[in-house]
């Protein structure tokens, strides 16, 4: 349904990602995995256009969406939950699910309250905050407000970059299985971007790996976890 | 008897501030749009609804309901020529823009409406007394309109997808655009609104005191500045507490000292905010440059 062709994104004179292609197929989890400074958040940044791209072509369900501005992206159903979260500090909890909804402009009342319902049966402590600033949430917390207002808008395909960074163990195990019951439950693909391989391998179908802005290799899960050499390199075994 | 009709007259003048205040805020605040031609478009837009009654012979309130439109467009123009492209630009560049646009427009409000000051009539005339206490219809007016306009304002920002939006993206521009929200749209969208409050607070003051010049603005454009600064910068709520402490404040100082020294009380104010407080009442600290 996503199909990345020959991306690429400079800063100035710094090629941050180097003509990388990939896809991912309706009902998939793929994950990208690299380190720190690989390129994992630009490609994410510039699928959704807030940060332009300088070559290639990104294409939804077969229709070009490669210069769409940000906001028509996310109408197509293609939500991106940020690395670091950037949930509205200064909205509570129901206000950033609001929001969520932005561009569900048809949607009445009783489909937002069911939306919302949705996601506060995945994440029964956000329920317990909806009046709270998002400012006053835990890590923990924000991370599930990052994912529940992505999931208001019923997106046909989420891209997650970092979920797990800075979170507890136990939280992480945690977002991995939520990802997991959400693409079971509610039929949504997901694109992952990930520095914890292999977290992001075990929960994945398919993962690409990208360094210095170009893929590396690619395959399946199990295949990935099995490679001696990223074992080496990324799984810290 | 007489403090108690100096708090009103004070109240009422507060009101004005705090409605010009919060176009401010709204626009310097929650848009981040570094603004100093705010009075100058204030002055412009009140001039326009003059000139409507004065000139063209409309009904005062015609003429008000058909200005508030155009400042409206007057506000969509400022931020099509001096912010838009420079969205993404370091924000000293808008305090150019913007200075420039402002002694354009001040000059241009003198040129077509001439320098001298011209007499304003009341919205409504007489008054009613209550106690012993002379409260006049123009002051129930404007303090009634302002408390309309302010539940308006909050149910704006708390219960539509625009308003909350236009606090979302204050909040944070790049998460903004991932939920949907149009910012470009909507940034014009309350520039203009911050405007449009700012010229009917403009209206109603010099409606209340009887004179428009179109010299006014630079002073207009401060006062607000200074409610603003002491209610905190990005605080609607603080924009309204700021607005009605520097009205009373104000008339209790003239009250006491005599009018010639009702504008010094702003500007010691300033002054003790920023030194004392600089984030003011109710605000938190941002980085505008």
């Amino acid at each position: 349904m996503l199909e990345v062709k020959n991306l690429n994104v400079s800063y100035g004179p710094i090629k941050a990602v180097k003509g990388i292609s990939f896809q991912v197929n309706k009902g998939e989890i793929v994950t990208i995995i690299g380190s720190n400074g690989a390129g994992k958040t630009s490609t994410l940044r510039s699928i959704s256009n807030i940060t332009p791209k300088s070559g290639g072509k990104i294409k939804f369900f077969d229709e070009d969406i490669t210069n769409l501005p940000s906001h028509k992206i996310v109408e197509k159903g293609i939500c991106h939950v940020p690395e670091g979260r950037k949930i509205f500090g200064n909205l509570t909890v129901e206000e950033n699910l609001y929001m969520g909804a932005y561009v569900k402009k048809d949607q009445n009342e009783k489909e937002f309250e069911e939306n919302k319902r949705q996601v506060y049966n995945l994440f029964p402590r956000l329920e317990e905050r909806k009046k709270n600033d998002g400012k006053n949430l835990s890590g923990g917390e924000q991370q599930m407000l990052a994912i529940g207002r992505g999931l208001m808008l019923n997106p046909k395909i989420m891209m997650l970059d970092e979920p797990s960074l800075g979170l507890a163990p136990m939280l992480v195990e945690k977002i991995f299985e939520l990802i997991e019951r959400i693409n079971k439950e509610l039929d949504t693909t997901f694109l992952l971007v990930e520095q914890n391989a292999k977290k992001a391998l075990q929960t994945a179908d398919r993962g690409y790996v990208i360094e210095l802005g170009k893929i590396t290799k690619e395959g399946n899960s199990e295949e990935l976890l099995n490679d001696s050499k990223l074992v080496e390199a990324y799984l810290g075994v | 008897m007489f403090w108690i009709r100096q708090i009103i007259n004070g109240i009422t003048q507060g009101s004005i501030y705090a409605l010009m205040a919060i176009g401010y805020s709204l626009i310097f605040g929650k848009l981040l749009l570094v603004t100093f031609a705010f009075g100058e478009m204030v002055v412009f837009g009140v001039f326009v609804s003059y000139y409507l009654y004065a000139i063209a012979g409309l009904n005062l309130f015609l003429a008000v309901i058909i200005a508030l439109p155009i400042s409206w467009g007057l506000g969509m123009l400022v931020d099509k020529i001096c912010y838009e492209k420079f969205r993404d630009e370091p924000r000293f560049l808008m305090l150019i823009t913007t200075i420039g646009f402002g002694i354009f427009l001040k000059s241009f409000t003198q040129l077509i409406f001439g320098t001298g000051y011209r007499s304003y009539p009341n919205f409504i005339e007489g008054k009613i007394i209550v106690g012993g206490i002379r409260i006049t219809y123009i002051q129930i007016f404007i303090i009634l309109t302002t408390l309309l306009l302010l539940y308006g304002l909050n149910l704006f920002f708390k219960k539509t997808k625009l308003g909350v939006g236009i606090i979302a993206l204050s909040n944070d521009l790049d998460a903004a655009k991932l939920v949907g929200i149009n910012v470009n749209k909507s940034i014009k969208f309350g520039h203009s609104l911050g405007v449009v409050l700012g010229v009917f607070g403009g209206m109603m003051m010099v409606s209340y005191y009887n004179a428009i010049g179109a010299s006014m603005g630079p002073i207009l454009g401060l006062k607000a500045f200074t409610v603003v600064v002491f209610g905190g910068i990005t605080s609607l709520p603080g924009a309204i507490i700021g607005g009605f402490t520097l009205g009373i404040l104000e008339n209790l100082s003239v009250a006491t000292f005599g009018s010639g020294y009702k504008d010094i009380v702003a500007f010691v104010i300033l002054i003790l905010i920023l030194v004392l407080r600089p984030s003011g009442l109710l605000g938190k600290k941002i980085d505008l440059f």
